[in-house]
């Protein structure tokens, strides 16, 4: 880690894993100019996510969108994969490491592969039918349809050399004689990205039945039941007589939070998410009458907004929730019921009879986690994922090794993503310096359609169920073959890489297309990808529209398909008349600066600066207090259980003395302007305020959230109340003897999950049961009662909370409707809650009444924030990010991130994750030399322009001037592109590319067309 | 409730109201068929003339959803959208067409269900206003 640049030389990583954390991590690094070796165990890419049909919380297939976001922009030539490898030596150090990998043998040249499927019918060895997803029995198996490379693997275990598979191979792709291949690869760090196993139940057969009842069935086959990919093709038929199941229960927790043998004690994190996302699809997809419930302990959506999704689920979508302890599931005979015992929350023995129970299995380490480890020469925990400390997020026990995603436990899409994203970073700083990127020069030269008729091509791009099941897919691509101008409309598959890209591009060039409209996605998530499809084809990239059917009809209009369909048809027509008088855009192209502004000096925007400081110009760190450190400054002990005074004060010492830094306290982020690559920050210092600008190519804002000020319980009118912060100051102090700690009460959900702020504080469980233990620690006889409404201990943090029930404290819950009063008696306090079990009120007299309250956004300094960097807020007054999914740290503004609690109530791991990721997000643009710059911007015709100075005054920049020889005149690279002047233009001499007034009509009264 | 199903067509500002729309999409939630979207960079993008031209070509209202007041991505676009809107409401109403036929909405990005309610309480206002008298005289003249 401390070694000089010219020790550096390298500039290669290793990426271990290629599910969605070792994909990203991957794309990151390449766009950041490093180079990647992609190792992967299995015969293709993509891990667990592809086994899932919906992600929530839109209930979408995001690989897609995961793939395409990057496709369009990488150079994939960075990326080397290396599918059926493994690593089997790690020798060297950080910066220097050679790493031995072995490729075992496919038997088949995936160059030639057509992945016909006529090797796989051919193989006697009890290959009868190819079921994607879930039959991995077949010797010959492609996993999933999408798979990359599109190829069969063979699996010499199962083989036995009767070559009728070389005989079917018409291509000639077989290739038994194959073997395996060691090579050595010079990388500077490495990235384990190896993910996780699904659980399986069979172990814990005499609680679930898995292996007796063929329709008791885990979570991802439930996927695939629902999957048009998967073995029923879609119908939803249960496995044991193929009716259709009407009354549907998950169980929560099935092999999680549990000591019983073959079973997990930590809690797997997302099964609650997943579950409730199935139910609300199966509901969907079956609206008539079907019983979709929950069977739960404690439902843990943790994650940005995800508590939103659960009121959805309960409150208006119809599914069940059935608070209890699942005991073990039966099957009657007679009428082929399963019957699942459980005990209800107030201790009655009950039974619920169903048609189809769905596991929530949790997550495993990999089977072979503990022989990776050994290899790489790192450490894990008691349950063989990778061990991190709070404080180093993404980093292994061995400098140069970082890890991300499910290797380091069961977590959801978006933390793996920004995990992936810090990793990325860390790894890059290891490596010598990037190979400069400036995008465009491997481009074939644009084509000149100046003179030519328009030739539109329609391309209907991942119509799968979700449109398809409304809109008349045919009736659409009809209609659009017949439309004026189009000569080419055909459907588009994106799916896996860039193969449906190319398809495109191919589309293209075959039927002589010159204008583009892609029908489906949404322009906003999808625009620049296929923008950049349309240029590599050769042609301008404003020779693209898109109609947006699936946010905007399909997912809209589930309920009329007739009307959809109609709708579909007018929206591809008006993206088809836009496109016809589509004209080029022009490119412009100036210098990126290397320098970066961070904005807010937390733990957060500390770690997204010191991350940037080695590897690109100049940062900026600007703090409005008067010192650095956030929120974690009021922090004693961090969530796993350390010190944070002695870490925080490195950090900040580490941010202070490195000479790439320049920290500007007590400073106000005032104005901001430009592009990126070339923004121009206005900010005021000290008490003076003194002005200076700071010019930079790319923005982090990390401006924090503030502590809720509870107006609850007596708070602030009686000694005992104190906020869980003010108990870890005290704790911090506390003496054995402290009568402060004799009785402890502790109210969850202070100022969350409520009408007024509807989301879940997410980390006050975790808090709460911190403290608690450090009360215990100080003075084991204290009674501690912690009045809870879910636990959400995600993973180990479960193990903390059964110590907790071991040593005593005390967990009831309580219903929101029916909250703990509290009251003063003299100057004593008195609590009295309803205990669920005992079923009558409890009264407790404290001596310390803790609230559990949560980080709150900090509205007016985030709204203001919002209004100079040109952002939105979203649902509670959050910082709204890209996608929440899939771009979890990125913001709807070029060249500007976010981390941090700026973005949702954030734990200190995932405050110093998100900025290391926002970084590594940030790293991606700093590799580039020049900016290119192609929004539209207005321009002038001069002929028409009266120099009537309406358009100086309306713009709201006050970029039009009137030039020396007397019109109007605008700086295409400081118009902002928001065309107020062009409408405002009485004489029409101003246009915007895009919007011209002509194309706008065109649009308007084609998709009016047939309404008069 | 009136029998007809309006045609609405909503100039939506990408910043905003468009987000908005996809973010109404992804929610499930859902809103007449006869709204549809055109996508403009900022509601100040929106002439008068768009408005007056889709009336012409047929649609029954006309909405135009533009950012928060005091929250337009370029700063007034919005404020000088609803002025417009007020104007053409203004001459709507002269030569007897309806003023509410067209009108102003404000929304953030993430505000999928106020897109929604919004293009749900516009289709309905319409639908009691009845079909676009301009349809009548098209069809008459046909």
């Amino acid at each position: 880690m401390n070694q000089t640049d010219n020790q550096r030389t390298s500039n290669a990583v290793l990426v271990l894993g290629s599910g969605i954390a070792g994909i990203k991590a991957s794309f990151d690094l390449a766009e950041a100019g490093r180079q990647v070796y992609l190792v992967e165990k299995k015969p293709s890419l993509g891990g667990l996510l592809p086994l899932l049909d919906r992600q929530f919380p839109t209930n979408d297939c995001n690989i897609c969108h995961l793939s395409t976001d990057t496709t369009g922009s990488i150079d994939t030539r960075n990326v080397q994969a290396l599918p059926l490898t493994r690593l089997v030596g790690l020798e060297g150090q950080a910066g220097d490491f050679i790493a031995r990998v072995i490729t075992s043998p496919r038997y088949l040249e995936t160059s030639r592969c057509t992945a016909c499927g006529a090797c796989l019918d051919a193989c006697p060895q009890g290959a009868v039918s190819f079921t994607p997803g879930l039959d991995t029995s077949s010797p010959t198996c492609l996993r999933y349809p999408q798979a990359t490379p599109l190829a069969f693997a063979i699996d010499m275990g199962k083989c036995n050399l009767c070559g009728e598979c070389v005989k079917a191979c018409a291509s000639q792709a077989i290739d038994l004689k194959q073997t395996a291949v060691e090579q050595e690869l010079k990388v500077g760090s490495v990235v384990l990205a190896s993910g996780a196993e699904t659980w399986d139940p069979a172990p814990m057969d005499e609680w679930y039945g898995y292996r007796r009842f063929a329709d008791v069935i885990t979570n991802l086959e439930f996927e695939q039941l629902m999957s048009a990919a998967g073995p029923t093709g879609g119908l939803f038929q249960r496995p044991s007589d193929g009716r259709r199941p009407m009354r549907i229960g998950w169980i929560q927790c099935a092999g999680s939070r549990t000591t019983l043998p073959g079973g997990n004690p930590y809690c797997s994190s997302i099964c609650c998410m997943i579950s409730m996302k199935e139910a609300i699809w199966a509901l969907e997809r079956f609206d008539q009458a079907l019983d979709a419930t929950v069977f739960f302990m404690d439902m843990r959506p943790m994650g940005k907004d995800y508590e939103l999704y659960y009121q959805r689920a309960e409150n208006d979508l119809g599914v069940k929730f059935v608070r209890c302890r699942p005991h073990s599931v039966e099957r009657d005979d007679a009428t082929g019921d399963l019957l699942l015992s459980y005990v209800d929350d107030k201790g009655r023995q009950t039974m619920a009879e169903l048609d189809l129970v769905v596991l929530a299995t949790g997550f495993c380490p990999s089977a072979d986690a503990r022989e990776q480890a050994a290899v790489l020469g790192i450490d894990l925990d008691a349950y063989r994922f990778v061990d991190a400390e709070d404080f180093q997020p993404v980093s292994t026990s061995r400098p140069g090794v970082y890890a991300c995603g499910m290797a380091l436990g069961p977590q959801d899409i978006p933390g793996s993503l920004t995990q992936a994203s810090a990793a990325a970073c860390l790894a890059g700083a290891e490596l010598a310096a990037p190979r400069a990127l400036n995008g465009g020069e491997t481009l074939p030269r644009e084509l000149d359609v100046s003179g030519q008729e328009p030739r539109v091509g329609v391309f209907f791009v991942d119509w799968g169920q979700v449109v398809k099941g409304v809109v008349e897919a045919d009736a659409v691509r009809q209609a659009a073959a017949a439309m004026p101008g189009v000569v080419h409309a055909a459907e588009l598959q994106l799916a896996y890489g860039s193969d449906g890209l190319q398809a495109l591009e191919k589309a293209v060039a075959e039927y002589r297309i010159n204008r583009v409209v892609v029908a489906g996605y949404s322009p906003r998530t999808h625009g620049k990808v296929f923008a950049e499809a349309v240029r590599r084809a050769g042609l301008n990239r404003a020779f693209l529209e898109m109609a947006n059917i699936r946010d905007q009809d399909a997912l809209v209009h589930k309920g009329d398909p007739a009307a959809a369909t109609a709708k579909a048809i007018a929206l591809v027509r008006a993206a088809v008349a836009g496109v016809r008088q589509a004209r080029p855009a022009q490119v412009i192209s100036m210098p990126f600066s290397p320098d970066a502004l961070v904005v807010g000096g937390g733990v957060a925007g500390m770690s997204a600066a010191l991350a940037l400081a080695g590897q690109s110009g100049k940062v900026y760190l600007v703090e409005r207090s008067r010192q650095l450190g956030g929120l974690a400054r009021e922090l004693a002990r961090s969530l796993d259980g350390r010190p944070v005074e002695p870490e925080l004060a490195r950090l900040i010492s580490q941010v202070e003395s490195n000479p790439n830094i320049q920290v500007l306290t007590d400073t106000l982020v005032v104005d901001h302007k430009g592009q990126v690559g070339a923004f121009i920050t206005g900010v005021q210092s000290g008490p003076g305020m003194f002005y200076r600008q700071i010019e930079h190519g790319v923005t982090i804002l990390a401006t924090g959230a503030r502590r809720y000020e509870p107006r609850e319980y007596l708070y602030g009118q009686a000694p005992q109340v104190m906020t869980q912060l003010q108990m870890e100051q005290l704790l911090s102090q506390a003496e054995s003897s402290d009568p402060r700690l004799d009785t402890v009460v502790m109210i969850q959900c202070v100022g969350s999950r409520n009408e007024e702020n509807p989301a879940c504080g997410r980390i006050c469980c975790r808090s709460a049961v911190k403290n608690a233990l450090w009360i215990k620690q100080i003075k084991p006889e204290a009674q501690v009662f912690v009045l809870y409404r879910d636990m959400r201990m995600p993973f180990t943090s479960e193990d903390a909370y059964r110590q907790a029930r071991e040593e005593g404290v005390l967990f009831v819950r309580y219903d929101p409707g029916e909250p703990p009063q509290v009251r003063k008696q003299g100057d004593a306090l008195e609590v009295v809650f309803t205990d669920h079990i005992l079923g009558r009120p409890l009264s407790v007299e404290p001596t310390s009444l803790v609230l559990s309250t949560p980080q709150v956004a900090d509205d007016e300094n985030t709204e203001e924030l919002c209004g100079i960097f040109r952002l939105q807020q979203g649902p509670g007054g959050f910082l709204l990010e890209e996608h929440p999914k899939v771009a979890p740290v990125d913001t709807p503004a070029p060249g500007v991130f976010a981390a941090g609690s700026v973005l949702a109530p954030a734990s200190l791991a995932e405050a110093r994750t998100q900025g290391l990721a926002a970084a590594g997000r940030a790293l991606t643009l700093l590799s580039r030399v020049n900016l290119i710059l192609d929004t539209p911007v207005a321009k002038v015709n001069r002929d028409r322009c009266a120099a009537c100075l309406i358009c100086v005054r309306s713009c709201p920049y006050g970029i039009p001037y009137i030039n020396a020889e007397g019109y109007s005149e605008i700086d295409p690279a400081q118009c902002l592109g928001c065309g107020v002047c062009a409408a405002e233009c009485p004489a029409q001499a101003i246009q915007l590319p895009g919007y011209e007034d002509e194309r706008m009509l065109s649009r308007t009264a084609a998709l009016l067309e047939g309404v008069l | 409730m009136s029998d007809f199903d309006p045609v609405v067509v909503v100039f939506a500002c990408d910043y905003c109201a468009y987000t908005a729309a996809d973010v109404a999409g992804r929610m499930g939630l859902s809103y007449p068929p006869g709204v549809r979207v055109l996508r403009v960079p900022c509601a100040g993008k929106v002439e008068p003339m768009y408005l007056m031209n889709a009336l012409q070509m047929g649609a029954d209202g006309v909405l135009v959803a533009g950012c928060q007041v005091g929250d337009c991505h370029f700063k007034s676009g919005n404020l000088r959208a609803a002025a417009r809107v007020k104007r053409v409401q203004e001459l709507l109403e002269e030569i007897g067409i309806g003023g509410q036929r067209v009108a102003m909405a404000h929304m953030s990005a993430g505000q999928g269900a106020v897109f929604a309610q919004a293009a749900t309480e516009f289709s309905q206002q319409i639908a009691e206003m009845g079909p676009n008298p301009i349809k009548q005289g098209a069809r008459r003249a046909a």
